[in-house]
């Protein structure tokens, strides 16, 4: 199954089929019934974070800006 | 096409219930609303999302009543959600926290989920073979504000039902709050359902009982659907009708001087009006909040949807 993140990242236009957007549609019917069932986080679609940055990363940052 | 302006001069001679409901609340609001055509920066989001809430469900109403079964109709809509949320190559991005993309068609989804099916109110198929689903009217009445010219009511049906053996005006809701018991009182009396119930009369010359109200608690994480109903009789119609004589002739007074008072007792009312920041200021510099807060879009409520 694709990630919802990124069938809602997708040109509309050209670039879904239906049977992606079925599994929109069947993302959001699961999601329904887990809130019946009294979650009330059902709805909410957990966004893709970055990559973590290390602390070594911070300092290479740092060291390129400063 | 460009719609007719509801206007001679300032005096208003076409109503809807938006702008009937801003001259009950405050003259004031009424006039920064209706006459200037200011509307807070921060309205877009709502009107935006409410505008493809109530086009997604009219979508898959036409489909339904054209024979498409659910699982196509419903693709068929969510397809429409992104294609028009979607601007300028990008993803609409919302500033709002619980009205958004997702939550849109999440919302939709979640709602035929519940009513598409199985829903027990049926849309009325009309005597042209259409569907019942998104009517807009404009009703002369049988007086006006010159010779010549009438008063006109207009508005915008959202759907008429069969339900339970008798016809019903359906008028779908978003809200942020909770909807219990009171959300529906807010309806009884009401101003847009008094003229709703009204309109479904006259336009279909059938008995209709009520008007079912179909709202949607959106929330970050769900979207809680909640249906009520309201009803008129037809005394109560009348009585609603014959009250116009009085609003009317208040705002031909109000523009003939010029001048619209506050009504500082409406200013807290429904979690606050969106000018009560403006009214608050020394009359000097008012037009300063209005210009770095509001932007300006006239209300017309003789443009069709």
């Amino acid at each position: 199954m694709t990630d919802i993140n990124e069938l809602f990242a997708r040109d509309p236009e050209k670039e879904i089929t239906d049977a992606e957007i079925k599994e929109i549609i069947d993302y959001y019917v699961t999601a329904l019934q887990r809130f019946q069932l009294g979650d009330k986080t059902a709805g909410k679609i957990k966004k893709e974070n970055g990559p973590k940055l290390g602390k070594t990363d911070l300092e290479d940052l740092l060291s390129e800006i400063l | 096409m460009l719609a007719l302006s509801p206007f001679i001069d300032k005096l208003q001679y076409a109503w809807d219930s938006t702008s009937l409901g801003w001259l009950k609340e405050c003259p004031r609001k009424y006039y920064y609303s209706m006459i200037v055509g200011w509307r807070p920066k921060t309205e877009n989001v709502n009107i935006k999302f409410g505008g493809w809430y109530h086009q997604g469900l009219e979508l898959y109403d036409r489909l339904r009543a054209e024979g498409i079964d659910h699982d196509q109709a419903l693709i068929n809509v969510v397809r429409f959600l992104l294609k028009a949320t979607w601007e300028d190559g990008k993803p609409w991005q919302s500033d709002h926290n619980t009205k958004t993309r997702e939550t849109l068609v999440r919302s939709v989804i979640w709602y035929l989920d519940t009513f598409g099916k199985i829903d027990p109110a049926r849309t009325v198929i009309l005597a042209n073979g259409r569907p019942a689903v998104e009517l807009s009217f404009q009703l002369d009445l049988d007086w006006g504000p010159e010779s010549g010219r009438n008063y006109i009511l207009c508005g915008h049906l959202d759907r008429l039902v069969e339900y339970s053996g008798g016809v019903y005006d359906m008028d779908r809701k978003t809200t942020a709050s909770t909807v219990s018991s009171s959300y529906f009182d807010q309806f009884d009396p009401d101003n847009q359902m008094s003229l709703y119930a009204f309109a479904s009369k006259v336009i279909y010359k059938t008995e209709i009982k009520g008007v079912i109200i179909d709202a949607a608690q959106v929330a970050v994480g769900f979207t809680r659907f909640s249906r009520g109903f309201t009803y008129r009789t037809e005394t109560q119609i009348e009585e609603w009708l014959d009250d116009l004589h009085y609003w009317f002739d208040q705002q031909a007074q109000l523009a003939k001087k010029g001048h619209w008072p506050m009504n500082d007792k409406s200013c807290h009312k429904y979690g606050g009006c969106h000018f009560r920041k403006v009214c608050s200021k020394s009359p000097e510099v008012r037009d300063i909040f209005l210009h770095s807060d509001f932007e300006k879009h006239p209300w017309n409520p003789l443009e069709a949807r």
